[in-house]
C-alpha cells in the first residue's frame, strides 16, 4: 500500500519541486553567464547575486493584463500553452537520476516509472508540445503567428526525424529501450556510449539545440515576420508557460542527453579501478554536474553564434543529418556484425 | 591545402574558435561600473550644467554685455542689465531655459570675463519641467540647485 | 479555385532590426520579396530650415546631430564648406588634429555599425564589445572637448583650444591597443560558416547599378568601384598619408562587411601616421569675430562613415546663409535598397538594412 501510493506521491512532487528549482537556477545562470561573456556583470541586485530575478520578473508577468486578440479563438487560445508545456514536464517521471537507496527498509528509486520503451515513450511524447505551437500561432487570428508557427512546427518536425534515427546505434549496445537499462549498459561494459559513438552524440545535440528553438536554430522567434513569431499576440501567464516551456524542454534535453550518452549516474571511466576513489561522490550528484555541463554549453552556444536562415535551417537537418546518421546506423551494424 | 580545409571544415574548426574567443571574456575581468554605489569621474573639459561665478571680492563676473545672449544658437539666455552704485553693469535677472539647452559651449566661449562657466554635474533630471527655466539665484556656484530639481 | 496572391507586409516604424524609425512596406510572394517601398520622414526636424535662422558659428553644433553616431565628420564637413566659401586657411597642427578625431569618428561609427549587423543576424555578444572599444574612443572625445557624443569639436577657422597634455599619449595607447580586438572580431565571424551563409550571395548590388543610382561609401566599394572622396579630391591634408582604399568583389553583404573591417584597419594607420608627424604651431586662423562669407555658393564634400556627405551653401553676403542643402550619404545609398532585397527571403531584408549601415537621423534631417 505504501509503495503504491505514497512513495510515488512523493516522488511526484520531488520531481515538481526538482523541475521548478532547476529552471529557476538555470535562468539565472544562463543571464549572469551571458553578462559575463558580454563583459559586464548580469543581474545582481534582486537577492543575493541576483538570485530573485525570476521571481521579481515571474511576479511582473503575472500581473500584467491578459490580452485576447479580437475574434482569436479563445478556447485554442487559452489552451495552447498547456499543450505545450505538460508533456514536457510528464516525461521527467521516466528520467532516471540515480539507482536507488533504501529507506526505512523501503527501496526508493530514482525514478518515478521504468518501462521498456521509456526511450521511445519520452521521444514521442515530449514531440506532442508541437501541436501546442501550431494552435497557440493559429488561435491568434493575426498573419505573422500563424506563419511564425507553422515555420517553427515544420523545422521541429523535421528535426525530431534526425533525433530518432540518431539514437538508434545506442539499441546495438543496450539491447533494451529502458532508460535505466541503457545506464546499466554503459557500466557493464565499461565505457559511455559518446566514446563509441561520436557521431550519433553529435547529430542528437544538434537536433535537440533545433528542437527547442535555440540559437543558431531560432528563427522562427527572433526577427521573422516581425517581432515574435507564434507567442506574439501572448502576455503575462500564457507567455511565461511557452517561455519555461521552452526551459524544461532544454532541461529535459540535456538530461537525455546525459543519460544515453555520458554515462547517467556513473563516475567517469566505470571500468578503471583505478579511480573507484571517486564512487566518493554519489550517482545522482554527478547526473547534475554533466547536466551542467550541458546546460552551460546550451547558452555558450546560444551567446556565441548567429543564426540559420529558415531555409537553410531545414536544409542543414534533411540534407545534413538525417543522411550523416543513416550512414552511422548502417557502418554501426557493420562493425557490430563483424565483431559478434 | 584543401584536404586541410576539408578537416577543418568537418570538425568545426571555425566554430570552436568563435567558442573560445568568447570563453576567453569569460574570465576577463567585467567593465560594469555599478552606478548609483560607483561613479565615474568626468574628466575636467566635460561640459556639464553651467554656472555663473563670482571675483574674489564677491562682485558678479558678469557685466551684462549680452555676448552669450547673441551666441546661443538657441535663445536660451535672457539677461537684464542694471548699472550698479559703481556705475558698472551687473545682470539683474539672469535666465537660462536648460529645457533645450545642448549644452554646445557657445555662451561660454562667448563670454569675455570667464563668468559663465562648465561644471562637472550631469544628474539634472527633474519631474518638473517648470524647475528647468533656472534664475540667477540658482546658477551661482554655491546654490542648491541640483536637489531643487531632483526633489519629487 | 486555388488563387494566388500577394501579401503585404509592413515593417514598421517600431522594429528592433530596423536603425532608427524606419519602415519599409514589402510585397511578398510567399517568402520572397516582389517588391518593396521604403517610407521615410519619421525623424524630419527641419534642419535645413534652421541653418537659414542662425549664423555660421551658431549651426556648427547642429550638424553633430545630422549622423548622431559620427558626429564629429559631419562638422569636418560644415566647417570645410565655410572655409572654402571664405577662402580660410587653416594652420597645420589644427588640419593634423582634425584628421586624428575624424578617423577616430570613422573607427567609432563603424564599430557601431558592427554591434548592430551582428546583432540582428543573431551574435549577442558582439554589440558589447563594440561599445566598449567605444568608450575608450569617446574618453578621447571628452578629453579633448567635453562632450561625448555631440562634440561640437571644430570651430570655423580651426579649433577653439589646443588639445590637452595626455592627449598624444592616450591616442598612441588606443592605435596599439585597437589591433587585438579587431582580430577578435574576425575570429568570431569572418571564417563563420553561419556568418558566411548568411552574408554571402545575399543582398546583391552590382558595380553598374550602384554607380547608375550614385551610390557612395563603403556600399558602392563592395561592389568592386574604387571611389572614396579622400582620393579622389583630396581635402584637409590626407593627401599626405598613406592609406589603402579596401574594395570588394561581388556586392553582396559579406563584402561591404569585409570593406568596413578593413577601413577600421587603415584609420589605424592614418592616425598612427598623424600623431608621428604632429606639427606644432597655431591652432586656429584669424577669423573675423563676425563671419561675413561673400556671396555666392559653395558644395564641399568629404568622405564620412557612411559615403559621400555634401553641403551646399548660398550664401547673400550676410551673417546668415540663404540656403544650406545637406546631401546625406544614407539617403543616396537607401535608393539601393529595393535592387538589393528584390528575389531574397524576408530574413535577408534584415541583413541587407544592417550592411547599408542607415542612420534615420541622417535621411530624414
Amino acid at each position: 500500500m505504501v509503495e503504491v501510493l505514497i512513495v510515488p506521491l512523493i516522488k511526484i512532487i520531488i520531481i515538481l519541486a526538482f523541475i521548478i528549482a532547476v529552471v529557476i537556477l538555470y535562468i539565472w545562470f544562463e543571464r549572469r553567464v551571458w553578462g559575463f561573456i558580454q563583459t559586464r556583470l548580469g543581474p545582481n541586485r534582486v537577492g543575493p547575486f541576483g538570485l530573485l530575478q525570476l521571481i521579481a520578473d515571474t511576479v511582473k508577468l503575472l500581473i500584467k493584463e491578459d490580452i485576447i486578440p479580437y475574434r482569436a479563438d479563445r478556447f485554442v487560445f487559452n489552451i495552447a500553452p498547456i499543450i505545450v508545456i505538460v508533456p514536457v514536464i510528464v516525461v521527467f517521471g521516466l528520467i532516471p537520476f540515480g539507482e536507488g537507496i533504501k529507506i526505512f527498509g523501503i527501496d526508493f528509486k530514482f525514478y518515478l516509472a521504468n518501462t521498456n520503451v521509456a526511450l521511445i515513450f519520452v521521444v514521442a511524447f515530449s514531440s506532442l508540445a508541437v501541436f501546442g505551437i501550431i494552435l497557440g500561432g493559429w488561435a491568434s487570428n493575426s498573419k505573422y503567428p500563424l506563419l511564425g508557427s507553422l515555420r517553427s512546427a515544420s523545422q521541429m518536425i523535421s528535426y525530431e526525424v534526425a533525433l530518432g534515427l540518431s539514437i538508434v546505434p545506442i539499441l546495438f549496445f543496450s539491447k533494451s529501450l529502458s532508460l535505466v537499462d541503457i545506464v546499466n549498459s554503459q557500466k557493464e561494459m565499461g565505457v559511455w556510449f559518446v566514446f563509441l559513438q561520436p557521431i550519433a552524440f553529435f547529430v542528437f545535440f544538434i537536433a535537440g539545440v533545433a528542437e527547442t528553438n535555440r540559437t543558431p536554430f531560432d528563427l522562427p522567434e527572433a526577427e521573422s515576420e516581425l517581432v515574435g513569431g507564434f507567442h506574439t499576440e501572448y502576455s503575462g501567464i500564457k507567455f511565461a508557460f511557452f517561455f519555461l516551456a521552452e526551459y524544461v524542454h532544454i532541461f529535459l534535453v540535456s538530461a537525455l542527453v546525459t543519460i544515453l550518452f555520458f554515462g547517467g549516474w556513473l563516475r567517469p571511466f566505470p571500468s578503471i579501478k583505478f579511480l573507484s576513489f571517486l564512487d566518493l561522490i554519489p550517482g545522482p550528484l554527478w547526473f547534475l554536474l554533466k547536466l551542467c555541463f550541458f546546460l552551460f554549453l546550451f547558452t555558450w552556444i546560444r551567446g556565441t553564434f548567429p543564426r540559420y536562415r529558415y531555409d537553410q535551417l531545414l536544409e542543414l537537418s534533411w540534407k545534413g543529418l538525417i543522411p550523416l546518421s543513416l550512414a552511422n546506423l548502417i557502418v554501426t551494424s557493420f562493425i557490430v556484425l563483424l565483431v559478434r | 591545402m584543401k584536404v586541410l580545409d576539408k578537416l577543418k571544415k568537418i570538425l568545426l574548426i571555425d566554430l570552436i574558435i568563435g567558442l573560445a574567443v568568447t570563453f576567453k571574456y569569460l574570465l576577463k575581468p567585467k567593465v560594469t561600473v555599478e552606478y548609483p554605489e560607483e561613479k565615474i569621474e568626468p574628466q575636467p573639459r566635460f561640459r556639464g550644467m553651467i554656472r555663473l561665478f563670482k571675483d574674489e571680492n564677491g562682485r558678479d563676473l558678469c557685466v551684462a554685455c549680452m555676448q552669450c545672449v547673441k551666441a546661443c544658437p538657441d535663445f536660451l539666455i535672457s539677461i537684464e542689465g542694471e548699472r550698479g552704485p559703481d556705475k558698472k553693469l551687473y545682470p539683474k535677472t539672469f535666465t537660462w531655459n536648460m529645457s533645450r539647452c545642448m549644452f554646445c559651449g557657445l555662451c561660454v566661449e562667448a563670454c569675455p570675463t570667464n563668468a559663465i562657466r562648465f561644471t562637472k554635474d550631469y544628474e539634472l533630471a527633474t519631474y518638473d519641467k517648470k524647475k528647468l527655466f533656472i534664475q540667477k539665484e540658482d546658477l551661482y556656484a554655491d546654490s542648491n540647485i541640483l536637489e531643487k530639481l531632483a526633489e519629487f | 479555385m486555388v488563387q494566388v496572391r500577394e501579401i503585404v507586409v509592413n515593417m514598421g516604424p517600431q522594429h528592433p532590426s530596423t536603425h532608427g524609425v524606419f519602415r519599409i512596406k514589402l510585397w511578398l510572394d510567399g517568402e520572397v520579396v516582389v517588391k518593396s517601398e521604403p517610407i521615410i520622414g519619421y525623424l524630419h526636424r527641419g534642419v535645413e530650415k534652421l541653418a537659414e535662422h542662425r549664423t555660421y558659428a551658431q549651426f556648427t553644433p547642429i550638424t553633430d546631430r545630422l549622423d548622431y553616431l559620427a558626429a564629429i565628420s559631419n562638422e569636418l564637413g560644415w566647417v570645410e564648406a565655410v572655409e572654402k566659401l571664405m577662402g580660410i586657411e587653416v594652420p597645420q597642427r589644427a588640419e593634423y588634429i582634425r584628421v586624428i578625431l575624424t578617423e577616430l569618428t570613422r573607427i567609432a561609427s563603424h564599430l557601431v555599425w558592427l554591434g548592430t549587423h551582428a546583432l540582428d543576424i543573431g551574435v549577442m555578444t558582439l554589440v558589447l564589445y563594440c561599445f566598449r572599444e567605444r568608450e575608450h574612443i569617446l574618453d578621447i572625445f571628452e578629453m579633448v572637448t567635453g562632450g561625448r557624443l555631440t562634440c561640437h569639436a571644430f570651430r570655423i577657422g580651426g579649433l577653439p583650444q589646443d588639445v590637452p597634455e595626455g592627449f598624444v599619449d592616450k591616442v598612441k595607447e588606443f592605435v596599439e591597443v585597437f589591433p587585438k580586438y579587431l582580430s577578435d572580431y574576425h575570429k568570431l565571424l569572418t571564417n563563420n560558416r553561419i556568418w558566411l551563409k548568411r552574408t554571402k550571395n545575399v543582398g546583391i548590388i552590382t558595380a553598374k547599378d550602384a554607380i547608375d543610382l550614385g551610390l557612395s561609401g563603403p556600399s558602392i566599394r563592395g561592389s568592386g568601384v574604387k571611389w572614396d572622396v579622400r582620393k579622389s579630391n583630396p581635402y584637409s591634408v590626407y593627401s599626405k598619408f598613406d592609406f589603402i582604399v579596401p574594395t570588394g568583389e561581388v556586392g553582396d553583404v559579406y563584402d561591404r562587411y569585409m570593406v568596413r573591417m578593413e577601413e577600421m584597419r587603415q584609420s589605424c594607420r592614418i592616425i598612427e601616421q598623424a600623431i608621428k608627424s604632429l606639427p606644432s604651431g597655431e591652432i586656429c586662423a584669424k577669423v573675423p569675430k563676425v563671419i561675413k562669407p561673400p556671396a555666392g555658393e559653395v558644395y564641399h564634400s568629404i568622405e564620412a562613415p557612411k559615403g559621400e556627405l555634401g553641403y551646399y551653401i548660398v550664401s547673400d553676403g550676410s551673417t546668415i546663409p540663404y540656403r544650406v542643402r545637406i546631401r546625406p550619404p544614407s539617403f543616396v545609398n537607401l535608393q539601393g535598397i529595393s535592387k538589393m532585397i528584390e528575389g531574397q527571403l524576408v530574413a535577408d531584408v534584415v541583413a541587407v538594412i544592417g550592411s547599408l549601415d542607415i542612420v534615420l537621423g541622417e535621411i530624414d534631417r
